[in-house]
């Protein structure tokens, strides 16, 4: 019965996408998924969460869908909201579970060139001491990326004078806490927004 | 680390002769920090059913305030306790901003971390000699704390690496050590001409209150330290031991000791935790 349920619902579907389509660095990105039919009954709304949305995505990128989160909206529609981190640049594509997907661009360059990975050389962690404090596995892959590769890897809150002001604002814009990966040049190359453990930020920081 | 072992009783609440903490009026301190001053947070409240899940967290990564350091002082025979209790206070939350664990120190060495870490080690002289210019009698946390957010404190001669700061000042008119110059008093009249410039440099920016000593404990399971006084003393508090139910300190006699729950209760009146510290421009990049 379920399974005839979801098959209706998927039969319904006509979904369409709302955001970036162009980036210059790789970023966490938000992307809204609308199209679905009214939702008359909380039954239906694990049928929702059921639908599934695939990715392309470079080489070696390790892209995920960091969050789904479904809104309701008061005229009875209802809407995927999709955290998306986008850790290389290139081209991904997000396919829903329909015909439709979208294509979102990071970096000016061919994407059929090579992918010549950025490695940073700053590591700012930017939090707000009012919100928490980082947590303790982030300060052990702050104090390794210093002291085992060479990334000058720091953890400040907001406000600290003498703080990489290019940082705190990218954070603050992104949403705090963040850490936030810089080149030489002082350009924000990519965000990770709310890192908690070692293995996502090294996965993120360290060249494969 | 492992915070889950019992303490021997003879280092809880060890009582010292006067070593120089002046008692503070409640409030004082909040108003001595003027604009760094900043209430407890409450996402920094952790349940007391919790303490442990978190301490065993900081075992495992190393996270207590004491990693944060890399030295003690030796404040012996000098009143200047309370400003080396300052120092560590200050020094641990600058080398947690700076991303790297330094310690626990050692008694009577020199960590070779030091050396590779951007660890910086301040003055206690510099702020001692202007909160009691009579070099003996001590000094409350307001005193101490006044001056240290209003013009900062100045870097000890003696660093764990060169950094060409313009001004320095001996650490302590007391023992001292390895880790830190020892010599002659200094009076404010003779720092070095234009001092204020670098002092300004190495200034507490954001410093917490607690108001319950269950805060001070949960600020320790943050990672920070908690300087108070208490009965003629004063201490950086640096972790939270789980299994006998006592704080951590790292005390200016090359030693470490432990503050019992009640002691916790009587320090809170001049009990804060700084944060946050500038950046020199030594270290940034």
């Amino acid at each position: 019965m379920q399974l005839t349920s979801i098959s209706l619902l998927l039969l319904a579907l006509s979904v369409s996408f709302e955001g970036p389509t162009e980036l210059a660095t790789p970023q966490e990105v938000r992307l809204e998924v609308t199209g679905f039919p009214e939702i008359k009954s909380l039954e239906q709304i694990p049928e929702i969460f059921a639908i599934e949305f695939k990715i392309s995505a470079p080489k070696n990128s390790y892209v995920n869908i960091f969050q789904r989160r479904l809104v309701f909206n008061e005229d009875g529609t209802s809407a995927f909201e999709l955290v998306i981190d986008l850790d290389l640049p290139g081209v991904y594509v997000i396919m829903g579970p329909d015909i439709s997907y979208h294509r979102i661009t990071v970096g000016d360059q061919d994407p059929e060139t090579p992918i010549t990975p950025i490695t940073p050389t700053r590591a700012i962690y930017v939090y707000e001491k009012d919100q928490g404090s980082p947590p303790a596995a982030v300060s052990q892959a702050l104090h390794n990326l210093n002291q085992e590769h060479g990334i000058f890897a720091i953890a400040v809150d907001q406000n600290t004078p003498g703080a990489p002001q290019e940082a705190i604002q990218a954070a603050q814009t992104a949403g705090l806490p963040a850490l936030v990966l810089l080149d030489a040049d002082g350009t924000v190359i990519k965000i990770i927004r709310r890192p908690t453990t070692e293995n996502h930020i090294y996965e993120h920081v360290l060249p494969n | 680390m492992n915070t889950f072992s019992p303490i021997d009783p003879k280092l809880i609440d060890v009582v010292t002769p006067f070593d120089g903490y002046l008692p503070d009026e409640a409030g004082a301190v909040w108003e001595a920090c003027g604009d760094a001053a900043r209430t407890f947070p409450q996402a920094l409240w952790i349940e007391p059913k919790d303490w442990a899940d978190k301490a065993r967290d900081n075992d495992k990564h190393n996270n207590w305030g004491i990693n944060y350091l890399d030295r003690f002082t030796n404040q012996n025979p000098t009143h200047e306790c309370t400003t080396h209790a300052l120092r560590a206070v200050g020094e641990g939350a600058a080398n947690k901003q700076q991303g790297i664990k330094v310690g626990p120190p050692v008694a009577g060495r020199r960590l070779p971390i030091s050396a590779t870490a951007r660890s910086i080690w301040y003055s206690c002289l510099s702020v001692y000699a202007e909160a009691n210019p009579r070099q003996r009698g001590g000094a409350s946390t307001r005193g101490v704390m006044d001056i240290a957010v209003r013009r900062g404190m100045l870097p000890d001669r003696i660093q764990p690496r060169e950094y060409n700061f313009r001004h320095t000042l001996t650490g302590t008119a007391g023992r001292g050590g390895i880790n830190q110059s020892s010599g002659a008093w200094v009076p404010l009249s003779q720092f070095p001409a234009g001092w204020q410039t670098t002092a300004m440099q190495h200034r507490p920016v954001e410093v917490i209150i607690p108001t319950r000593w269950e805060q001070t404990v949960c600020l320790l399971l943050h990672g920070w330290l908690v300087g108070h006084g208490r009965e003629g003393h004063a201490v950086p508090l640096a972790f939270w031991n789980q299994a006998s139910q006592v704080a951590g300190y790292v005390d200016s006699y090359d030693v470490i000791r432990y503050d019992s729950i009640s002691r916790l209760r009587a320090g809170l009146v001049s009990a804060y935790c700084i944060t946050s510290m500038t950046i020199p421009p030594e270290i940034a990049i």
